[in-house]
């Protein structure tokens, strides 16, 4: 039998334990890695009550001489703490590092390549390319972290017309997806932008959608969430397209556009235009509280439009008519 | 052995049984001719159009009739449910339904209603679709009058307007169709970048073109939001609220065309205004089918203009609007007459005004009288111009290209070919 008082490890032994620790952190940390995740923050995730919700932190709204005007769209690029927001009123793209401050704005009024007219929405690629949707000219521009242009998916590129993007966002492979009112579908787009596959259609039936003013890949469940906004309600699809389920207009939307999924908190935030406010569903996608309300004080909205988050928490909205970002955390 | 009937006998079943089914006929219970009937719902979707009515008592049958132009109707359906789906349509094309509800004897109709499928048109029609109330009013924590979720009409408006969720882009004066996005008739209205309102203003500095940026970005003159309604030309009203789209425009829906109000400022009046028109779309453009009312209709705020043929020979002493009498600053001023029609004038006998056969470009006119009638929407846009580039002088004294068709004096010669 086994003398474990006396039992003494040999050489090798204590190697072989050590060479085991040593991989299986290799393992942890290298799917951390992987995955983009911060092993820190996950590990230090922090629960919230059910009814808590994010209060204001501070506002983004340009500067004194070159303010934002009618902010439709936002976007954090995580790996170069930025903030990427749609001047949509100055045809202009903003750029501010992460207190809010303005890097540098590029782009202009204009049809040209680089130019713009009304971008409605950003996203920003797990390379920190800034994907653009320049609604009137009817295209996508999509750029690297500098503001050079790297291509772009109009009609003739787009896998069929009529091309009319509103809103884009993409997974953790760079993929885009990309709401479409000219065919009332989400269209996919590799990361150089060629055409891979479609979700949904036009129309008010399970699946269906009408103009779609709000989506988000939720990379950990394979889900695409869908703000099926002229239908009052939100969708939620496999990335294959497959209808899952929907939160309908009983839950009381009035015009639901931005829309974000927080895997941390396992919270749905959901722009309301119209009711200028931030609804928040919980686990199993239940109601838990709104935050926001009509104004332009400090928390306040008047017509939000979109939403994003970044990877310390922060939660951005679109504040358009207040020509501003908002900035919320825990 | 049978039994025979003489002639007297038959004729006298004969008489009885057209006595008997011509009371019963009159006896049985009928439609109401002053009943009223409406459309309870109009839901598009991908090539599917669905309407729903009211029921109509003692109807034995529904009539659907649908055009797409508002001239030619075809029956589409006669049953006697009180909704029907037709799958028969293409998206962005615009269809007009009316249903009448007969019992062979009389019958009645609904108003005409339009349909946009794949969209379900949010502007009226409520009543079995009353979730879109939410899209606009709050009950207990309203900002704005009447409920209304804010203060702020056209921003409101605008959400949905600037092309994002609608297949009309006020702000680009474009129109979604199966061919693409086009323009649209009203013109633009730009990006009303100016646009700075507290909350109980809205305020749009005037457009002022100087030469010198790309005019094809934006329009030289808009219909001027926000400017209080008695203050617009040619009028002679008390009304200090401020123009919003909703001064035009009924959000809850008309029976006019575009929903444009049918209570435009109509105290004084007997009737309401009917505007009738058609919007008729193809693969890349929109072309209206103007019928009547446009220049009812804009005389509701401008109603000084609203003059007879003739109008510009002679200083004028009265409006034709009804309800309003002419305004001081109007008082024996020659104005160009409206609601006149284009006939085949001799071009001796009528060389003082030059009007022609036809117009050198065709621009929009009513059918009303039979032959194309002149109205205000002939010479104006109504929403903004980008065609227009040089200002001329105005009432106000001011300068602006006032929502003209055409640049300069094109427009004038476009009939009076001098």
């Amino acid at each position: 039998m086994l003398d474990i008082k006396n039992y003494k490890l040999q050489k090798s032994q204590v190697t072989i334990i050590v060479l085991i620790l040593i991989i299986t952190a290799l393992i942890v940390f290298g799917y951390f890695y992987l995955m983009k995740v911060s092993p820190i923050s996950t590990m230090n995730f922090t629960s919230l009550e059910d009814q808590e919700m994010p209060t204001q932190k501070f506002v983004i709204n340009g500067t004194d001489k070159e303010p934002l005007n009618k902010v439709l769209g936002v976007a954090a690029d995580n790996d170069n703490k930025r903030v990427i927001v749609a001047d949509s009123g100055n045809s202009r793209i903003g750029i501010f590092d992460a207190n809010g401050k303005l890097i540098k704005y590029f782009g202009k009024p204009g049809k040209g390549d680089g130019d713009f007219n009304y971008p409605t929405s950003v996203a920003v690629s797990p390379d920190s390319d800034i994907y653009v949707v320049d609604f009137n000219n009817r295209r996508i521009q999509v750029f690297d972290q500098d503001g050079k242009l790297r291509f772009k998916i109009s009609e003739e590129n787009s896998g069929g017309g009529p091309f009319i993007p509103v809103v884009v966002t993409c997974d953790e492979e760079g993929n885009l997806y990309v709401s479409d009112i000219g065919k009332q579908q989400v269209r996919i787009f590799d990361s150089q932008g060629k055409p891979k596959g479609t979700i949904g259609q036009g129309g008010n039936q399970d699946g269906q959608i009408s103009y779609a003013n709000g989506l988000y890949v939720d990379n950990r469940n394979g889900w695409l969430y869908v703000a099926d906004s002229n239908n009052g309600r939100v969708q939620v699809f496999t990335l294959a397209g497959k209808f899952l389920k929907k939160l309908d207009r009983n839950l009381g939307f009035a015009l639901p556009r931005g829309i974000i999924y927080d895997n941390n908190h396992e919270r749905l935030y959901v722009v309301d235009t119209l009711l200028h406010q931030v609804k928040v569903f919980g686990a199993g996608l239940k109601p838990i509280g709104v935050f926001g309300g009509q104004g332009n004080g400090a928390g306040q909205f008047s017509f939000p439009n979109a939403m994003a988050e970044d990877d310390r928490g922060n939660l951005y909205v679109a504040d358009r008519e207040n020509n501003r970002v908002v900035v919320y955390g825990y | 052995m049978g039994v025979k009937f003489g002639t007297k006998t038959i004729l006298a079943f004969v008489l009885a049984g057209t006595i008997f089914f011509g009371l019963n006929a009159v006896a049985h219970a009928a439609v109401d001719p002053e009943a009223t009937m409406e459309f309870t719902a109009v839901e598009g979707s991908s090539g599917r159009v669905q309407i729903r009515w009211t029921p109509v008592q003692d109807a034995t049958a529904y009539y659907v009739y649908k055009s797409t132009d508002g001239v030619n109707w075809n029956i589409t359906n006669v049953g006697n449910a009180q909704s029907y789906q037709d799958n028969s349509v293409t998206d962005y094309v615009n269809y007009y339904y009316k249903v009448q509800a007969t019992d062979y004897i009389t019958s009645i109709y609904t108003p005409t209603v339009p349909a946009y499928p794949p969209d379900t048109n949010v502007h009226g029609n409520y009543a079995e679709n009353t979730s879109l109330c939410a899209g606009c009013h709050l009950t207990h924590s309203a900002s704005g009058e009447k409920l209304k979720v804010a203060t702020t009409i056209v921003n409101l408006c605008i959400t949905c307007h600037d092309g994002t969720q609608s297949k009309y882009n006020s702000l680009t004066g474009e129109v979604r169709l199966s061919g693409g996005i086009y323009p649209a008739p009203a013109g633009p209205f730009g990006n009303l970048k100016e646009l700075d309102y507290d909350s109980a203003v809205q305020v749009v500095a005037g457009y002022t073109y100087d030469g010198s940026q790309e005019p094809s970005n934006l329009p030289t003159s808009i219909h001027n939001l926000g400017e209080i309604v008695a203050t617009a030309p040619g009028s002679n009203t008390a009304y200090v609220s401020t123009m919003n789209c909703t001064t035009c425009h009924n959000p809850h829906g008309s029976t006019n065309y575009r929903i444009l109000r049918d209570d435009l400022f109509t105290a004084g009046r007997s009737t309401p205004i009917i505007v009738e028109a058609y919007a008729v779309t193809g693969a890349t453009s929109e072309n209206i089918n103007y019928v009547k009312g446009n220049v009812d209709f804009c005389s509701g705020c401008h109603s000084d203009f609203h003059q007879p043929s003739g109008s510009g020979g002679v200083g004028a002493d009265k409006t034709q609007q009804e309800g309003f009498n002419l305004s001081a600053a109007s008082a024996g001023k020659r104005m160009h007459s409206v609601d006149m029609r284009l006939t085949a004038y001799d071009f001796n006998e009528n060389l003082r005004y030059g009007v022609p056969l036809t117009m050198l470009s065709p621009l929009p006119t009513e059918s009303w009288a039979g032959t194309p009638t002149v109205a205000c929407m002939t010479c104006h846009y109504a929403h903004g111009t980008k065609e227009a580039l040089t200002p001329n002088p105005v009432r106000n004294g001011g300068q602006s290209t006032a929502l003209k068709r055409m640049d300069k004096m094109k427009l004038c010669r476009n009939c009076h070919q001098k």
